[in-house]
């Protein structure tokens, strides 16, 4: 038996070794950069940084403005040369990287699993299956703590749309700016948000904020819409009823027909009391005002739908 | 007039709602559209109703495999008349929807 729970051990140790090996040699073959945007051809060095720095103060200095944008604008360049190709490279590790992550994972999970099946002994099972419960969430932390559980993809997504937002403003503002009107210290505060906008932390916080928005939008639209209640069959039946009676008493009240007039004008005028709503009405009011009276107070049911079933009652001749 | 009505009504609720609107807020039924998608909406057009008796009943149908052409010629042989025909919200999903009356 012990022989037999060894085995199992070593069988399992065998293929986290292997995994770990396989895993280990895995890799996708990169393609070749051109040597004009290699890092060590596009590096806009700091100390290149510096003299050009002080070549355009002295532009500054000296009013030569066309001089100075034009200085402004090179410098703007290879610093966005320098960030795109630092993001480029940042891009790409993420992805391998979180890629390697994921294929370890899921080969660790796939083998621990296939070793819980094989092993014989309840406790080596219970160590094993209690490895991979915690192997589990150690993935998940990893994935909730530095992605905040959104793919690479919607990652990438978004900061590669954050830059794109600051570079439209770089853009804009180079293209129509003198020197004076967007000095390099000003652009340099752009490209410094233009960098980080291509940053995972960016594009987390962005997300997060884009989230929120969307979904204080949603509510607003929610909040904004005029119907919100749906109305029963019942309502629909009732409302149909309310404003056939609602005709037939319009009707009678204009007839000419003093008596029908007059009962019409009566049960419209119950209806209104009854529902506390006659009181803008004297007994000077003409046959036509209480029948306005009564269709606005018909009206004031689809805010208030429990006037549905009272109306109906109030109204139909066979229920009064 | 223009009203905003909560997406994620099913046809019967909408139908009902839109009934009781006609009715009880004397105006008359032109279209119902798709609005905002989120959250879904869909627009419905009325205008003032000044008669008395309203408006006879509305009927909305789903389009589906019936196809709009047999549909109408169904209702039509019924007496009734085509008000709408548009893609809106049901149940949240855009869905073929007809309006007669």
């Amino acid at each position: 038996m012990s022989a037999l729970r060894f085995g199992g051990v070593s069988h399992l140790a065998l293929l986290v070794c292997t995994t770990i090996g396989t895993t280990g040699c895995f890799h996708i073959n990169q393609r070749s950069k051109p040597a004009t945007i290699d890092n060590s051809m596009t590096g806009y060095s700091a100390k290149r940084f510096g003299e050009d720095y002080a070549v355009y103060k002295k532009d500054i200095t000296d009013h030569q403005d066309d001089d100075a944008r034009q200085k402004r604008d090179s410098m703007i360049s290879l610093v966005e040369v320098d960030i795109e190709t630092n993001y480029r490279a940042y891009v790409e590790k993420l992805s391998n990287t979180r890629a390697t992550i994921a294929t370890v994972g899921d080969v660790t999970e796939l083998g621990l699993s296939a070793a819980i099946g094989v092993v014989s002994g309840s406790d080596v099972k219970d160590l094993l299956a209690a490895s991979l419960t915690g192997f589990k969430g150690s993935r998940l932390s990893v994935d909730k703590n530095f992605f905040r559980e959104k793919t690479t993809e919607v990652l990438i997504s978004q900061m590669e749309a954050s830059r794109e937002a600051v570079r439209a403003k770089i853009i804009t503002k180079t293209a129509s700016l003198t020197a004076k009107q967007y000095p390099f210290e000003e652009a340099w505060r752009d490209l410094v948000e233009f960098y980080y906008s291509g940053t995972l932390d960016s594009a987390v916080v962005q997300l997060s904020s884009k989230t929120g928005s969307d979904a204080a939008a949603q509510k607003k639209n929610a909040d904004n819409l005029d119907i919100k209640r749906a109305s029963s069959a019942e309502e629909a039946q009732a409302a149909i009823r309310i404003r056939s009676n609602y005709a037939r008493l319009f009707q009678d009240a204009i007839s000419g027909d003093p008596n029908k007039s007059a009962a019409a004008v009566k049960t419209a005028r119950e209806a209104l009391t009854t529902l506390g709503s006659g009181t803008q009405l004297s007994d000077r009011s003409t046959p036509a005002e209480v029948m306005t009276a009564l269709r606005d107070e018909i009206r004031r049911a689809l805010s208030d739908p429990t006037l549905i079933p009272q109306l109906d009652k109030l109204l139909t001749p066979s229920q009064q | 007039m223009d009203k905003t009505i909560d997406g994620s009504f099913d046809l019967n609720q909408l139908q009902n709602t839109l009934i009781t609107e006609e009715q009880l807020g004397f105006v008359k039924l032109q279209s119902v559209k798709a609005g905002a998608e989120t959250p879904p909406t869909n627009v419905a057009t009325f205008q003032d109703d000044t008669n008395p008796t309203g408006a006879s009943s509305l009927l909305l149908v789903l389009v589906g495999n019936a196809g709009a052409d047999r549909i109408t010629t169904e209702q039509r042989s019924r007496g009734r008349v085509l008000i709408f025909h548009n893609v809106i919200f049901v149940a949240s999903q855009k869905a073929d929807v007809m309006g007669f009356r």
